[in-house]
């Protein structure tokens, strides 16, 4: 049976899920979906979970979008593998997994139960390599440290560490040449749409984005380029790196308060940038073409940028990027809204959420701006001040309700639909931008249809969802006695 | 057999299924977080999100080698401080089931504390399948409940007064499911209903004792009935799920005869008609799959075997394989009368069966769509999980509305087949712009 595994997920369709409050607020995925993420994105590649079934059927959903991880086959754990081990059974499996399936990669997955009962999946795999006629993996999750998202990582660490770097002791490096990543998982491909563009127009060659649809085989050319392009740090792009000399290049850094050096987006951003791939990849950039390429691009910025310069803004839970898209665009930021929790449940301590924001607030005044900071205020307080300050229009946090503005005159757009998060360059602000102007025009719905009990505490989520939220911060972060 | 794609879950599932719906209820996941954000995300997708309920006790990696005793205490203090819940259930999984976590120690700690009832719930990934979990949770559950009511010798009896067992509020269109199952019942039988289990606040469960009668829908929970039995002199009647309209009058009569009342006929006709007049508004497209369909049916056993009777003597499909993905305790007797079916275990088995029979229609959730895309037929999700369609509506596929519910996705999915053969057609012309969205 041919494994198909399908590795695209539908940017309409996962519209319908993203208001879902699961990533870091009322849970947290375990390595397993991760890992599948990862696996998926690879054609004719067969996961196989050392694990009980509910660790694999659990897990042929993912939780955003309506995509579907079919074929996730498992050494279905009773209580006789808990007390004897399961090594054995592994190795029968992965060998009937090839039979079945033909694949032409397998990865084992440990899970919690195969982890504590202390299976050597190492040893298991390596009598299996003997006999099967594909490579095989194996991903424990202890390789990366903590790493996120940790299945993900620790998978492609796994591959290029036991199949890429074994097998390309012949690849030599070309010079000029990249890799670009989307990185399976959740996030868009679009953080490479105007990336390839730009670095061809620079002179480099863009080698391959992965791992979108890619065949194994085709992974050996990750030792292959100058620099492999990820859009955050990536543990095996950097093992590559100290053991094949490939570069790595990270476009976002999520520990800057920078908010210009964390997030490439904005045309001084996105050349900054590409001079430094250059540089990496041993290419002088072609200005003149790089010019000629933004030019219509920033004309269209200007235009954009013309009709909503010096609009009051107030932003509402950012992690920075609406708050560089309003710095770019001209915007006033009157007013920053903190509801703190959602930051709570990325494990950012009291100290830290206090730094975070000061960060942000000296970042924004370098630049004329002197907002008015709204730390976990009742939520009619908040309005109140906006009503006050004039504002015309609130950027909403990720999960946080638009509607919840609209019901009190205030105009709100939601974060999600700017799509700033995991972008590159002068792009994803111009189509913001857009969003934003078509926004401020179509005004407040006369009468919004949404209409649900908001969470007194956390009042960027409903009654329940703000229970849940809450509920798994304090678990997972307070200290038992 | 040494390597399965399971098509159904372990007991961890079966314990979410049996509190989804319960609307004071919290349910503690003690385990890892990957145990808690599946069953989170399955929950919150097929049912009220107003009483999504699953949390998570926080065990951390660390833990994995002092224990989650600790934590779990703290977590369950948490969850009665913040949702205040008259039941707290724990269902221990896998890593605190193999650290030995004295889960039922911690309970007894807590219980002077924590003022609302608390149960434990082995759900440990390795030690069973789902609907393990759902029948030993829900009788945890109302066992906790009727504890009280336990050492009295009698009960007031409401004559003509059922229960419902085996509702699941997480299947595809359960609320109009819901709906019209009361007031099929209401109307034409003129009952009273104590309870639906389980869509009911933890009060609602103590109202149990009151029945004359439980009615079993489809062979889910028949172990709360027996209890019931058991312990309260309830009695109980399996029903066929009521899908279909032969099914439903099945369900009519089994509980008129049981408790002897009578049927209103008026309203029984009424409803006969109303199927009637809709058949005949769109005959020609009802005649086009008389007797016209290949099918497979993929499924619970509480449900897959009413779909089959339906659509076999009903509409005269020819039903080609069912496979029973999860079971009960009456799925024995059911597949004795079904020569082509079986309890499924292995997903690739399925795969290969669906592939060889090359069906026209595949009944089934979101897990079947691949194999339906696949085979090139179309797919009628009518069970869990699906979690590609949204049932916001009361549009239902019980009772006699559902009947033709059904024969509209039914005819709507065939219809759906000629848009599907024109992408296909675009993707080998290389001429569509779906794969960049």
């Amino acid at each position: 049976m041919k494994i198909i595994n399908i590795p695209y997920v539908s940017e309409i369709a996962s519209k319908i899920t993203e208001a879902f409050p699961f990533h870091n607020a009322a849970c947290i995925d375990g390595k397993i979906l991760g890992a599948l993420w990862a696996i998926y994105q690879i054609r004719n590649v067969l996961p196989i979970i050392h694990g009980p079934i509910g660790c694999s059927w659990q897990r042929k959903f993912a939780l955003m979008g309506s995509e579907i991880h079919y074929w996730t086959p498992c050494t279905a754990w009773s209580e006789t593998e808990v007390v004897y081990g399961g090594e054995e059974k592994l190795y029968k499996a992965i060998v009937e997994a090839y039979e079945k399936f033909k694949p032409k990669m397998i990865v084992v997955l440990t899970t919690c139960a195969s982890d504590m009962v202390g299976d050597d999946v190492e040893y298991v795999v390596d009598r299996a390599r003997k006999v099967v006629k594909c490579p095989i993996v194996y991903s424990t999750g202890d390789k990366v440290g903590k790493t996120r998202q940790v299945g993900s990582q620790d998978v492609l660490y796994s591959i290029v560490e036991q199949y890429v770097v074994p097998n390309c002791e012949n690849v030599e490096i070309e010079d000029g040449t990249v890799n670009l990543m989307t990185i399976g998982g959740e996030y868009s491909r679009s953080i490479v749409t105007e990336l390839e563009g730009v670095l061809k127009a620079a002179g480099l060659r863009v080698n391959k984005i992965y791992f979108e649809d890619r065949e194994v085989e085709e992974l050996l050319e990750l030792a292959k380029v100058r620099v492999n392009v990820v859009p955050y740090y990536q543990v095996w792009a950097r093992y590559l790196s100290d053991v094949k000399g490939v570069r790595d290049f990270v476009l976002i850094n999520f520990e800057e308060y920078d908010l210009e050096k964390a997030y490439p987006l904005g045309y001084e951003a996105a050349i900054n940038k590409i001079f430094e791939i250059c540089k990496l990849a041993n290419v002088e950039p072609d200005e003149k073409s790089l010019e000629r390429f933004y030019k219509p691009m920033l004309d269209r910025f200007e235009k954009i940028k013309r009709r909503v310069s010096g609009l009051k803004v107030c932003i509402e839970n950012d992690w920075g990027t609406c708050m560089l898209f309003a710095l770019k665009l001209g915007l006033k930021i009157e007013a920053l809204v903190f509801w703190t929790e959602q930051y709570r449940g990325h494990g950012y301590s009291e100290s830290s959420i206090k730094m975070m924001i000061d960060g942000y607030v000296q970042y924004l005044r370098q630049y004329g701006q002197d907002p008015e900071v709204i730390v976990d205020e009742k939520f009619e307080n908040v309005i109140d001040k906006i009503k006050r300050r004039n504002i015309d229009l609130v950027i909403t946090g990720w999960w946080s309700k638009p509607f919840k503005y609209h019901k009190n005159g205030v105009v709100a757009i939601s974060s999600r639909n700017l799509k700033l998060f995991f972008e590159f360059g002068l792009t994803p602000l111009i189509n913001a931008g857009e969003v934003l102007i078509k926004k401020i025009e179509k005004g407040i719905p006369t009468n919004p249809v949404v209409d649900i009990e908001i969470n007194e505490k956390l009042p960027y989520l409903s009654k329940r969802w703000g229970e849940l939220t809450l509920l798994f911060h304090l678990n997972r972060y307070e200290k038992p006695e | 057999m040494n390597l399965i794609d399971p098509v159904h879950d372990c007991r961890l599932v079966g314990v979410v299924r049996a509190v989804t719906g319960i609307h004071d209820c919290a349910l503690i996941i003690h385990g890892r977080p990957g145990c808690h954000s599946g069953p989170l995300g399955l929950q919150s997708q097929t049912s009220s999100q107003r009483y999504v309920n699953v949390v998570y006790s926080g065990l951390r990696s660390e833990e994995m080698v002092t224990g989650g005793e600790k934590r779990l205490k703290l977590a369950i203090e948490n969850v009665y401080k913040v949702m205040k819940p008259k039941l707290i259930v724990v269902a221990s999984a896998s890593a605190a089931g193999i650290m030995g976590d004295d889960v039922d120690g911690v309970i007894g700690e807590i219980s002077s504390s924590v003022k609302c009832r608390i149960v434990h719930i082995s759900a440990c990934g390795y030690s069973g399948p789902e609907w393990t979990g759902y029948e030993d949770a829900l009788v945890k559950i109302v066992e906790t409940v009727l504890e009280e009511y336990k050492s009295r010798q009698s009960f007031e009896k409401t004559k003509n007064r059922i229960s419902i067992v085996g509702f699941h509020p997480d299947e595809p269109f359960w609320r109009g499911d819901l709906q019209e199952l009361i007031n099929i019942l209401k109307e034409i039988l003129n009952v009273d209903i104590s309870v639906v289990l389980n869509w009911c606040s933890i009060e609602e469960i103590s109202n149990i004792v009151n029945s004359d009668l439980v009615v079993v829908l489809g062979g889910d929970g028949l172990s709360v009935a027996d209890y019931l039995k058991k312990n309260f002199n309830i009695e109980y009647i399996v029903t066929p799920y009521p899908i279909g309209i032969k099914n439903t009058i099945d369900m009519i009569y089994s509980i008129s005869s049981k408790l002897g009342i009578d049927i209103n006929t008026k309203k029984l006709e009424a409803y006969e008609k109303y199927v009637r007049d809709i058949i005949e508004d769109f005959q020609t497209y009802v005649e086009g799959i008389y007797g016209n369909v290949r099918c497979v049916i993929v499924g619970e056993s509480s449900r897959a075997f009413s779909l089959a009777n339906f659509l076999l003597n009903e509409l005269d499909f020819d039903i080609e394989y069912i496979g029973i993905r999860s079971r009960n305790y009456v799925t024995d007797s059911e597949l004795l009368k079904w020569k082509n079916s079986e309890i499924l275990n292995d997903r690739y088995e399925l795969y290969k069966k669906i592939l060889e029979i090359s069906p026209e229609v595949v009944y089934g959730s979101t897990f079947e769509r691949d194999i339906a895309l696949r085979c090139g037929c179309a797919l009628v999700r009518y069970c869990y999980p699906t979690l590609d369609r949204v049932y916001m509506s009361d549009r239902t596929i019980v009772g006699f509305r559902g009947a033709i519910t059904l024969i509209e996705e039914t005819i709507n999915e065939m219809l759906n087949m000629q848009e599907k053969t024109e992408l296909a057609y675009l993707s080998k012309m290389n001429d569509t712009k779906l794969l960049e969205r």
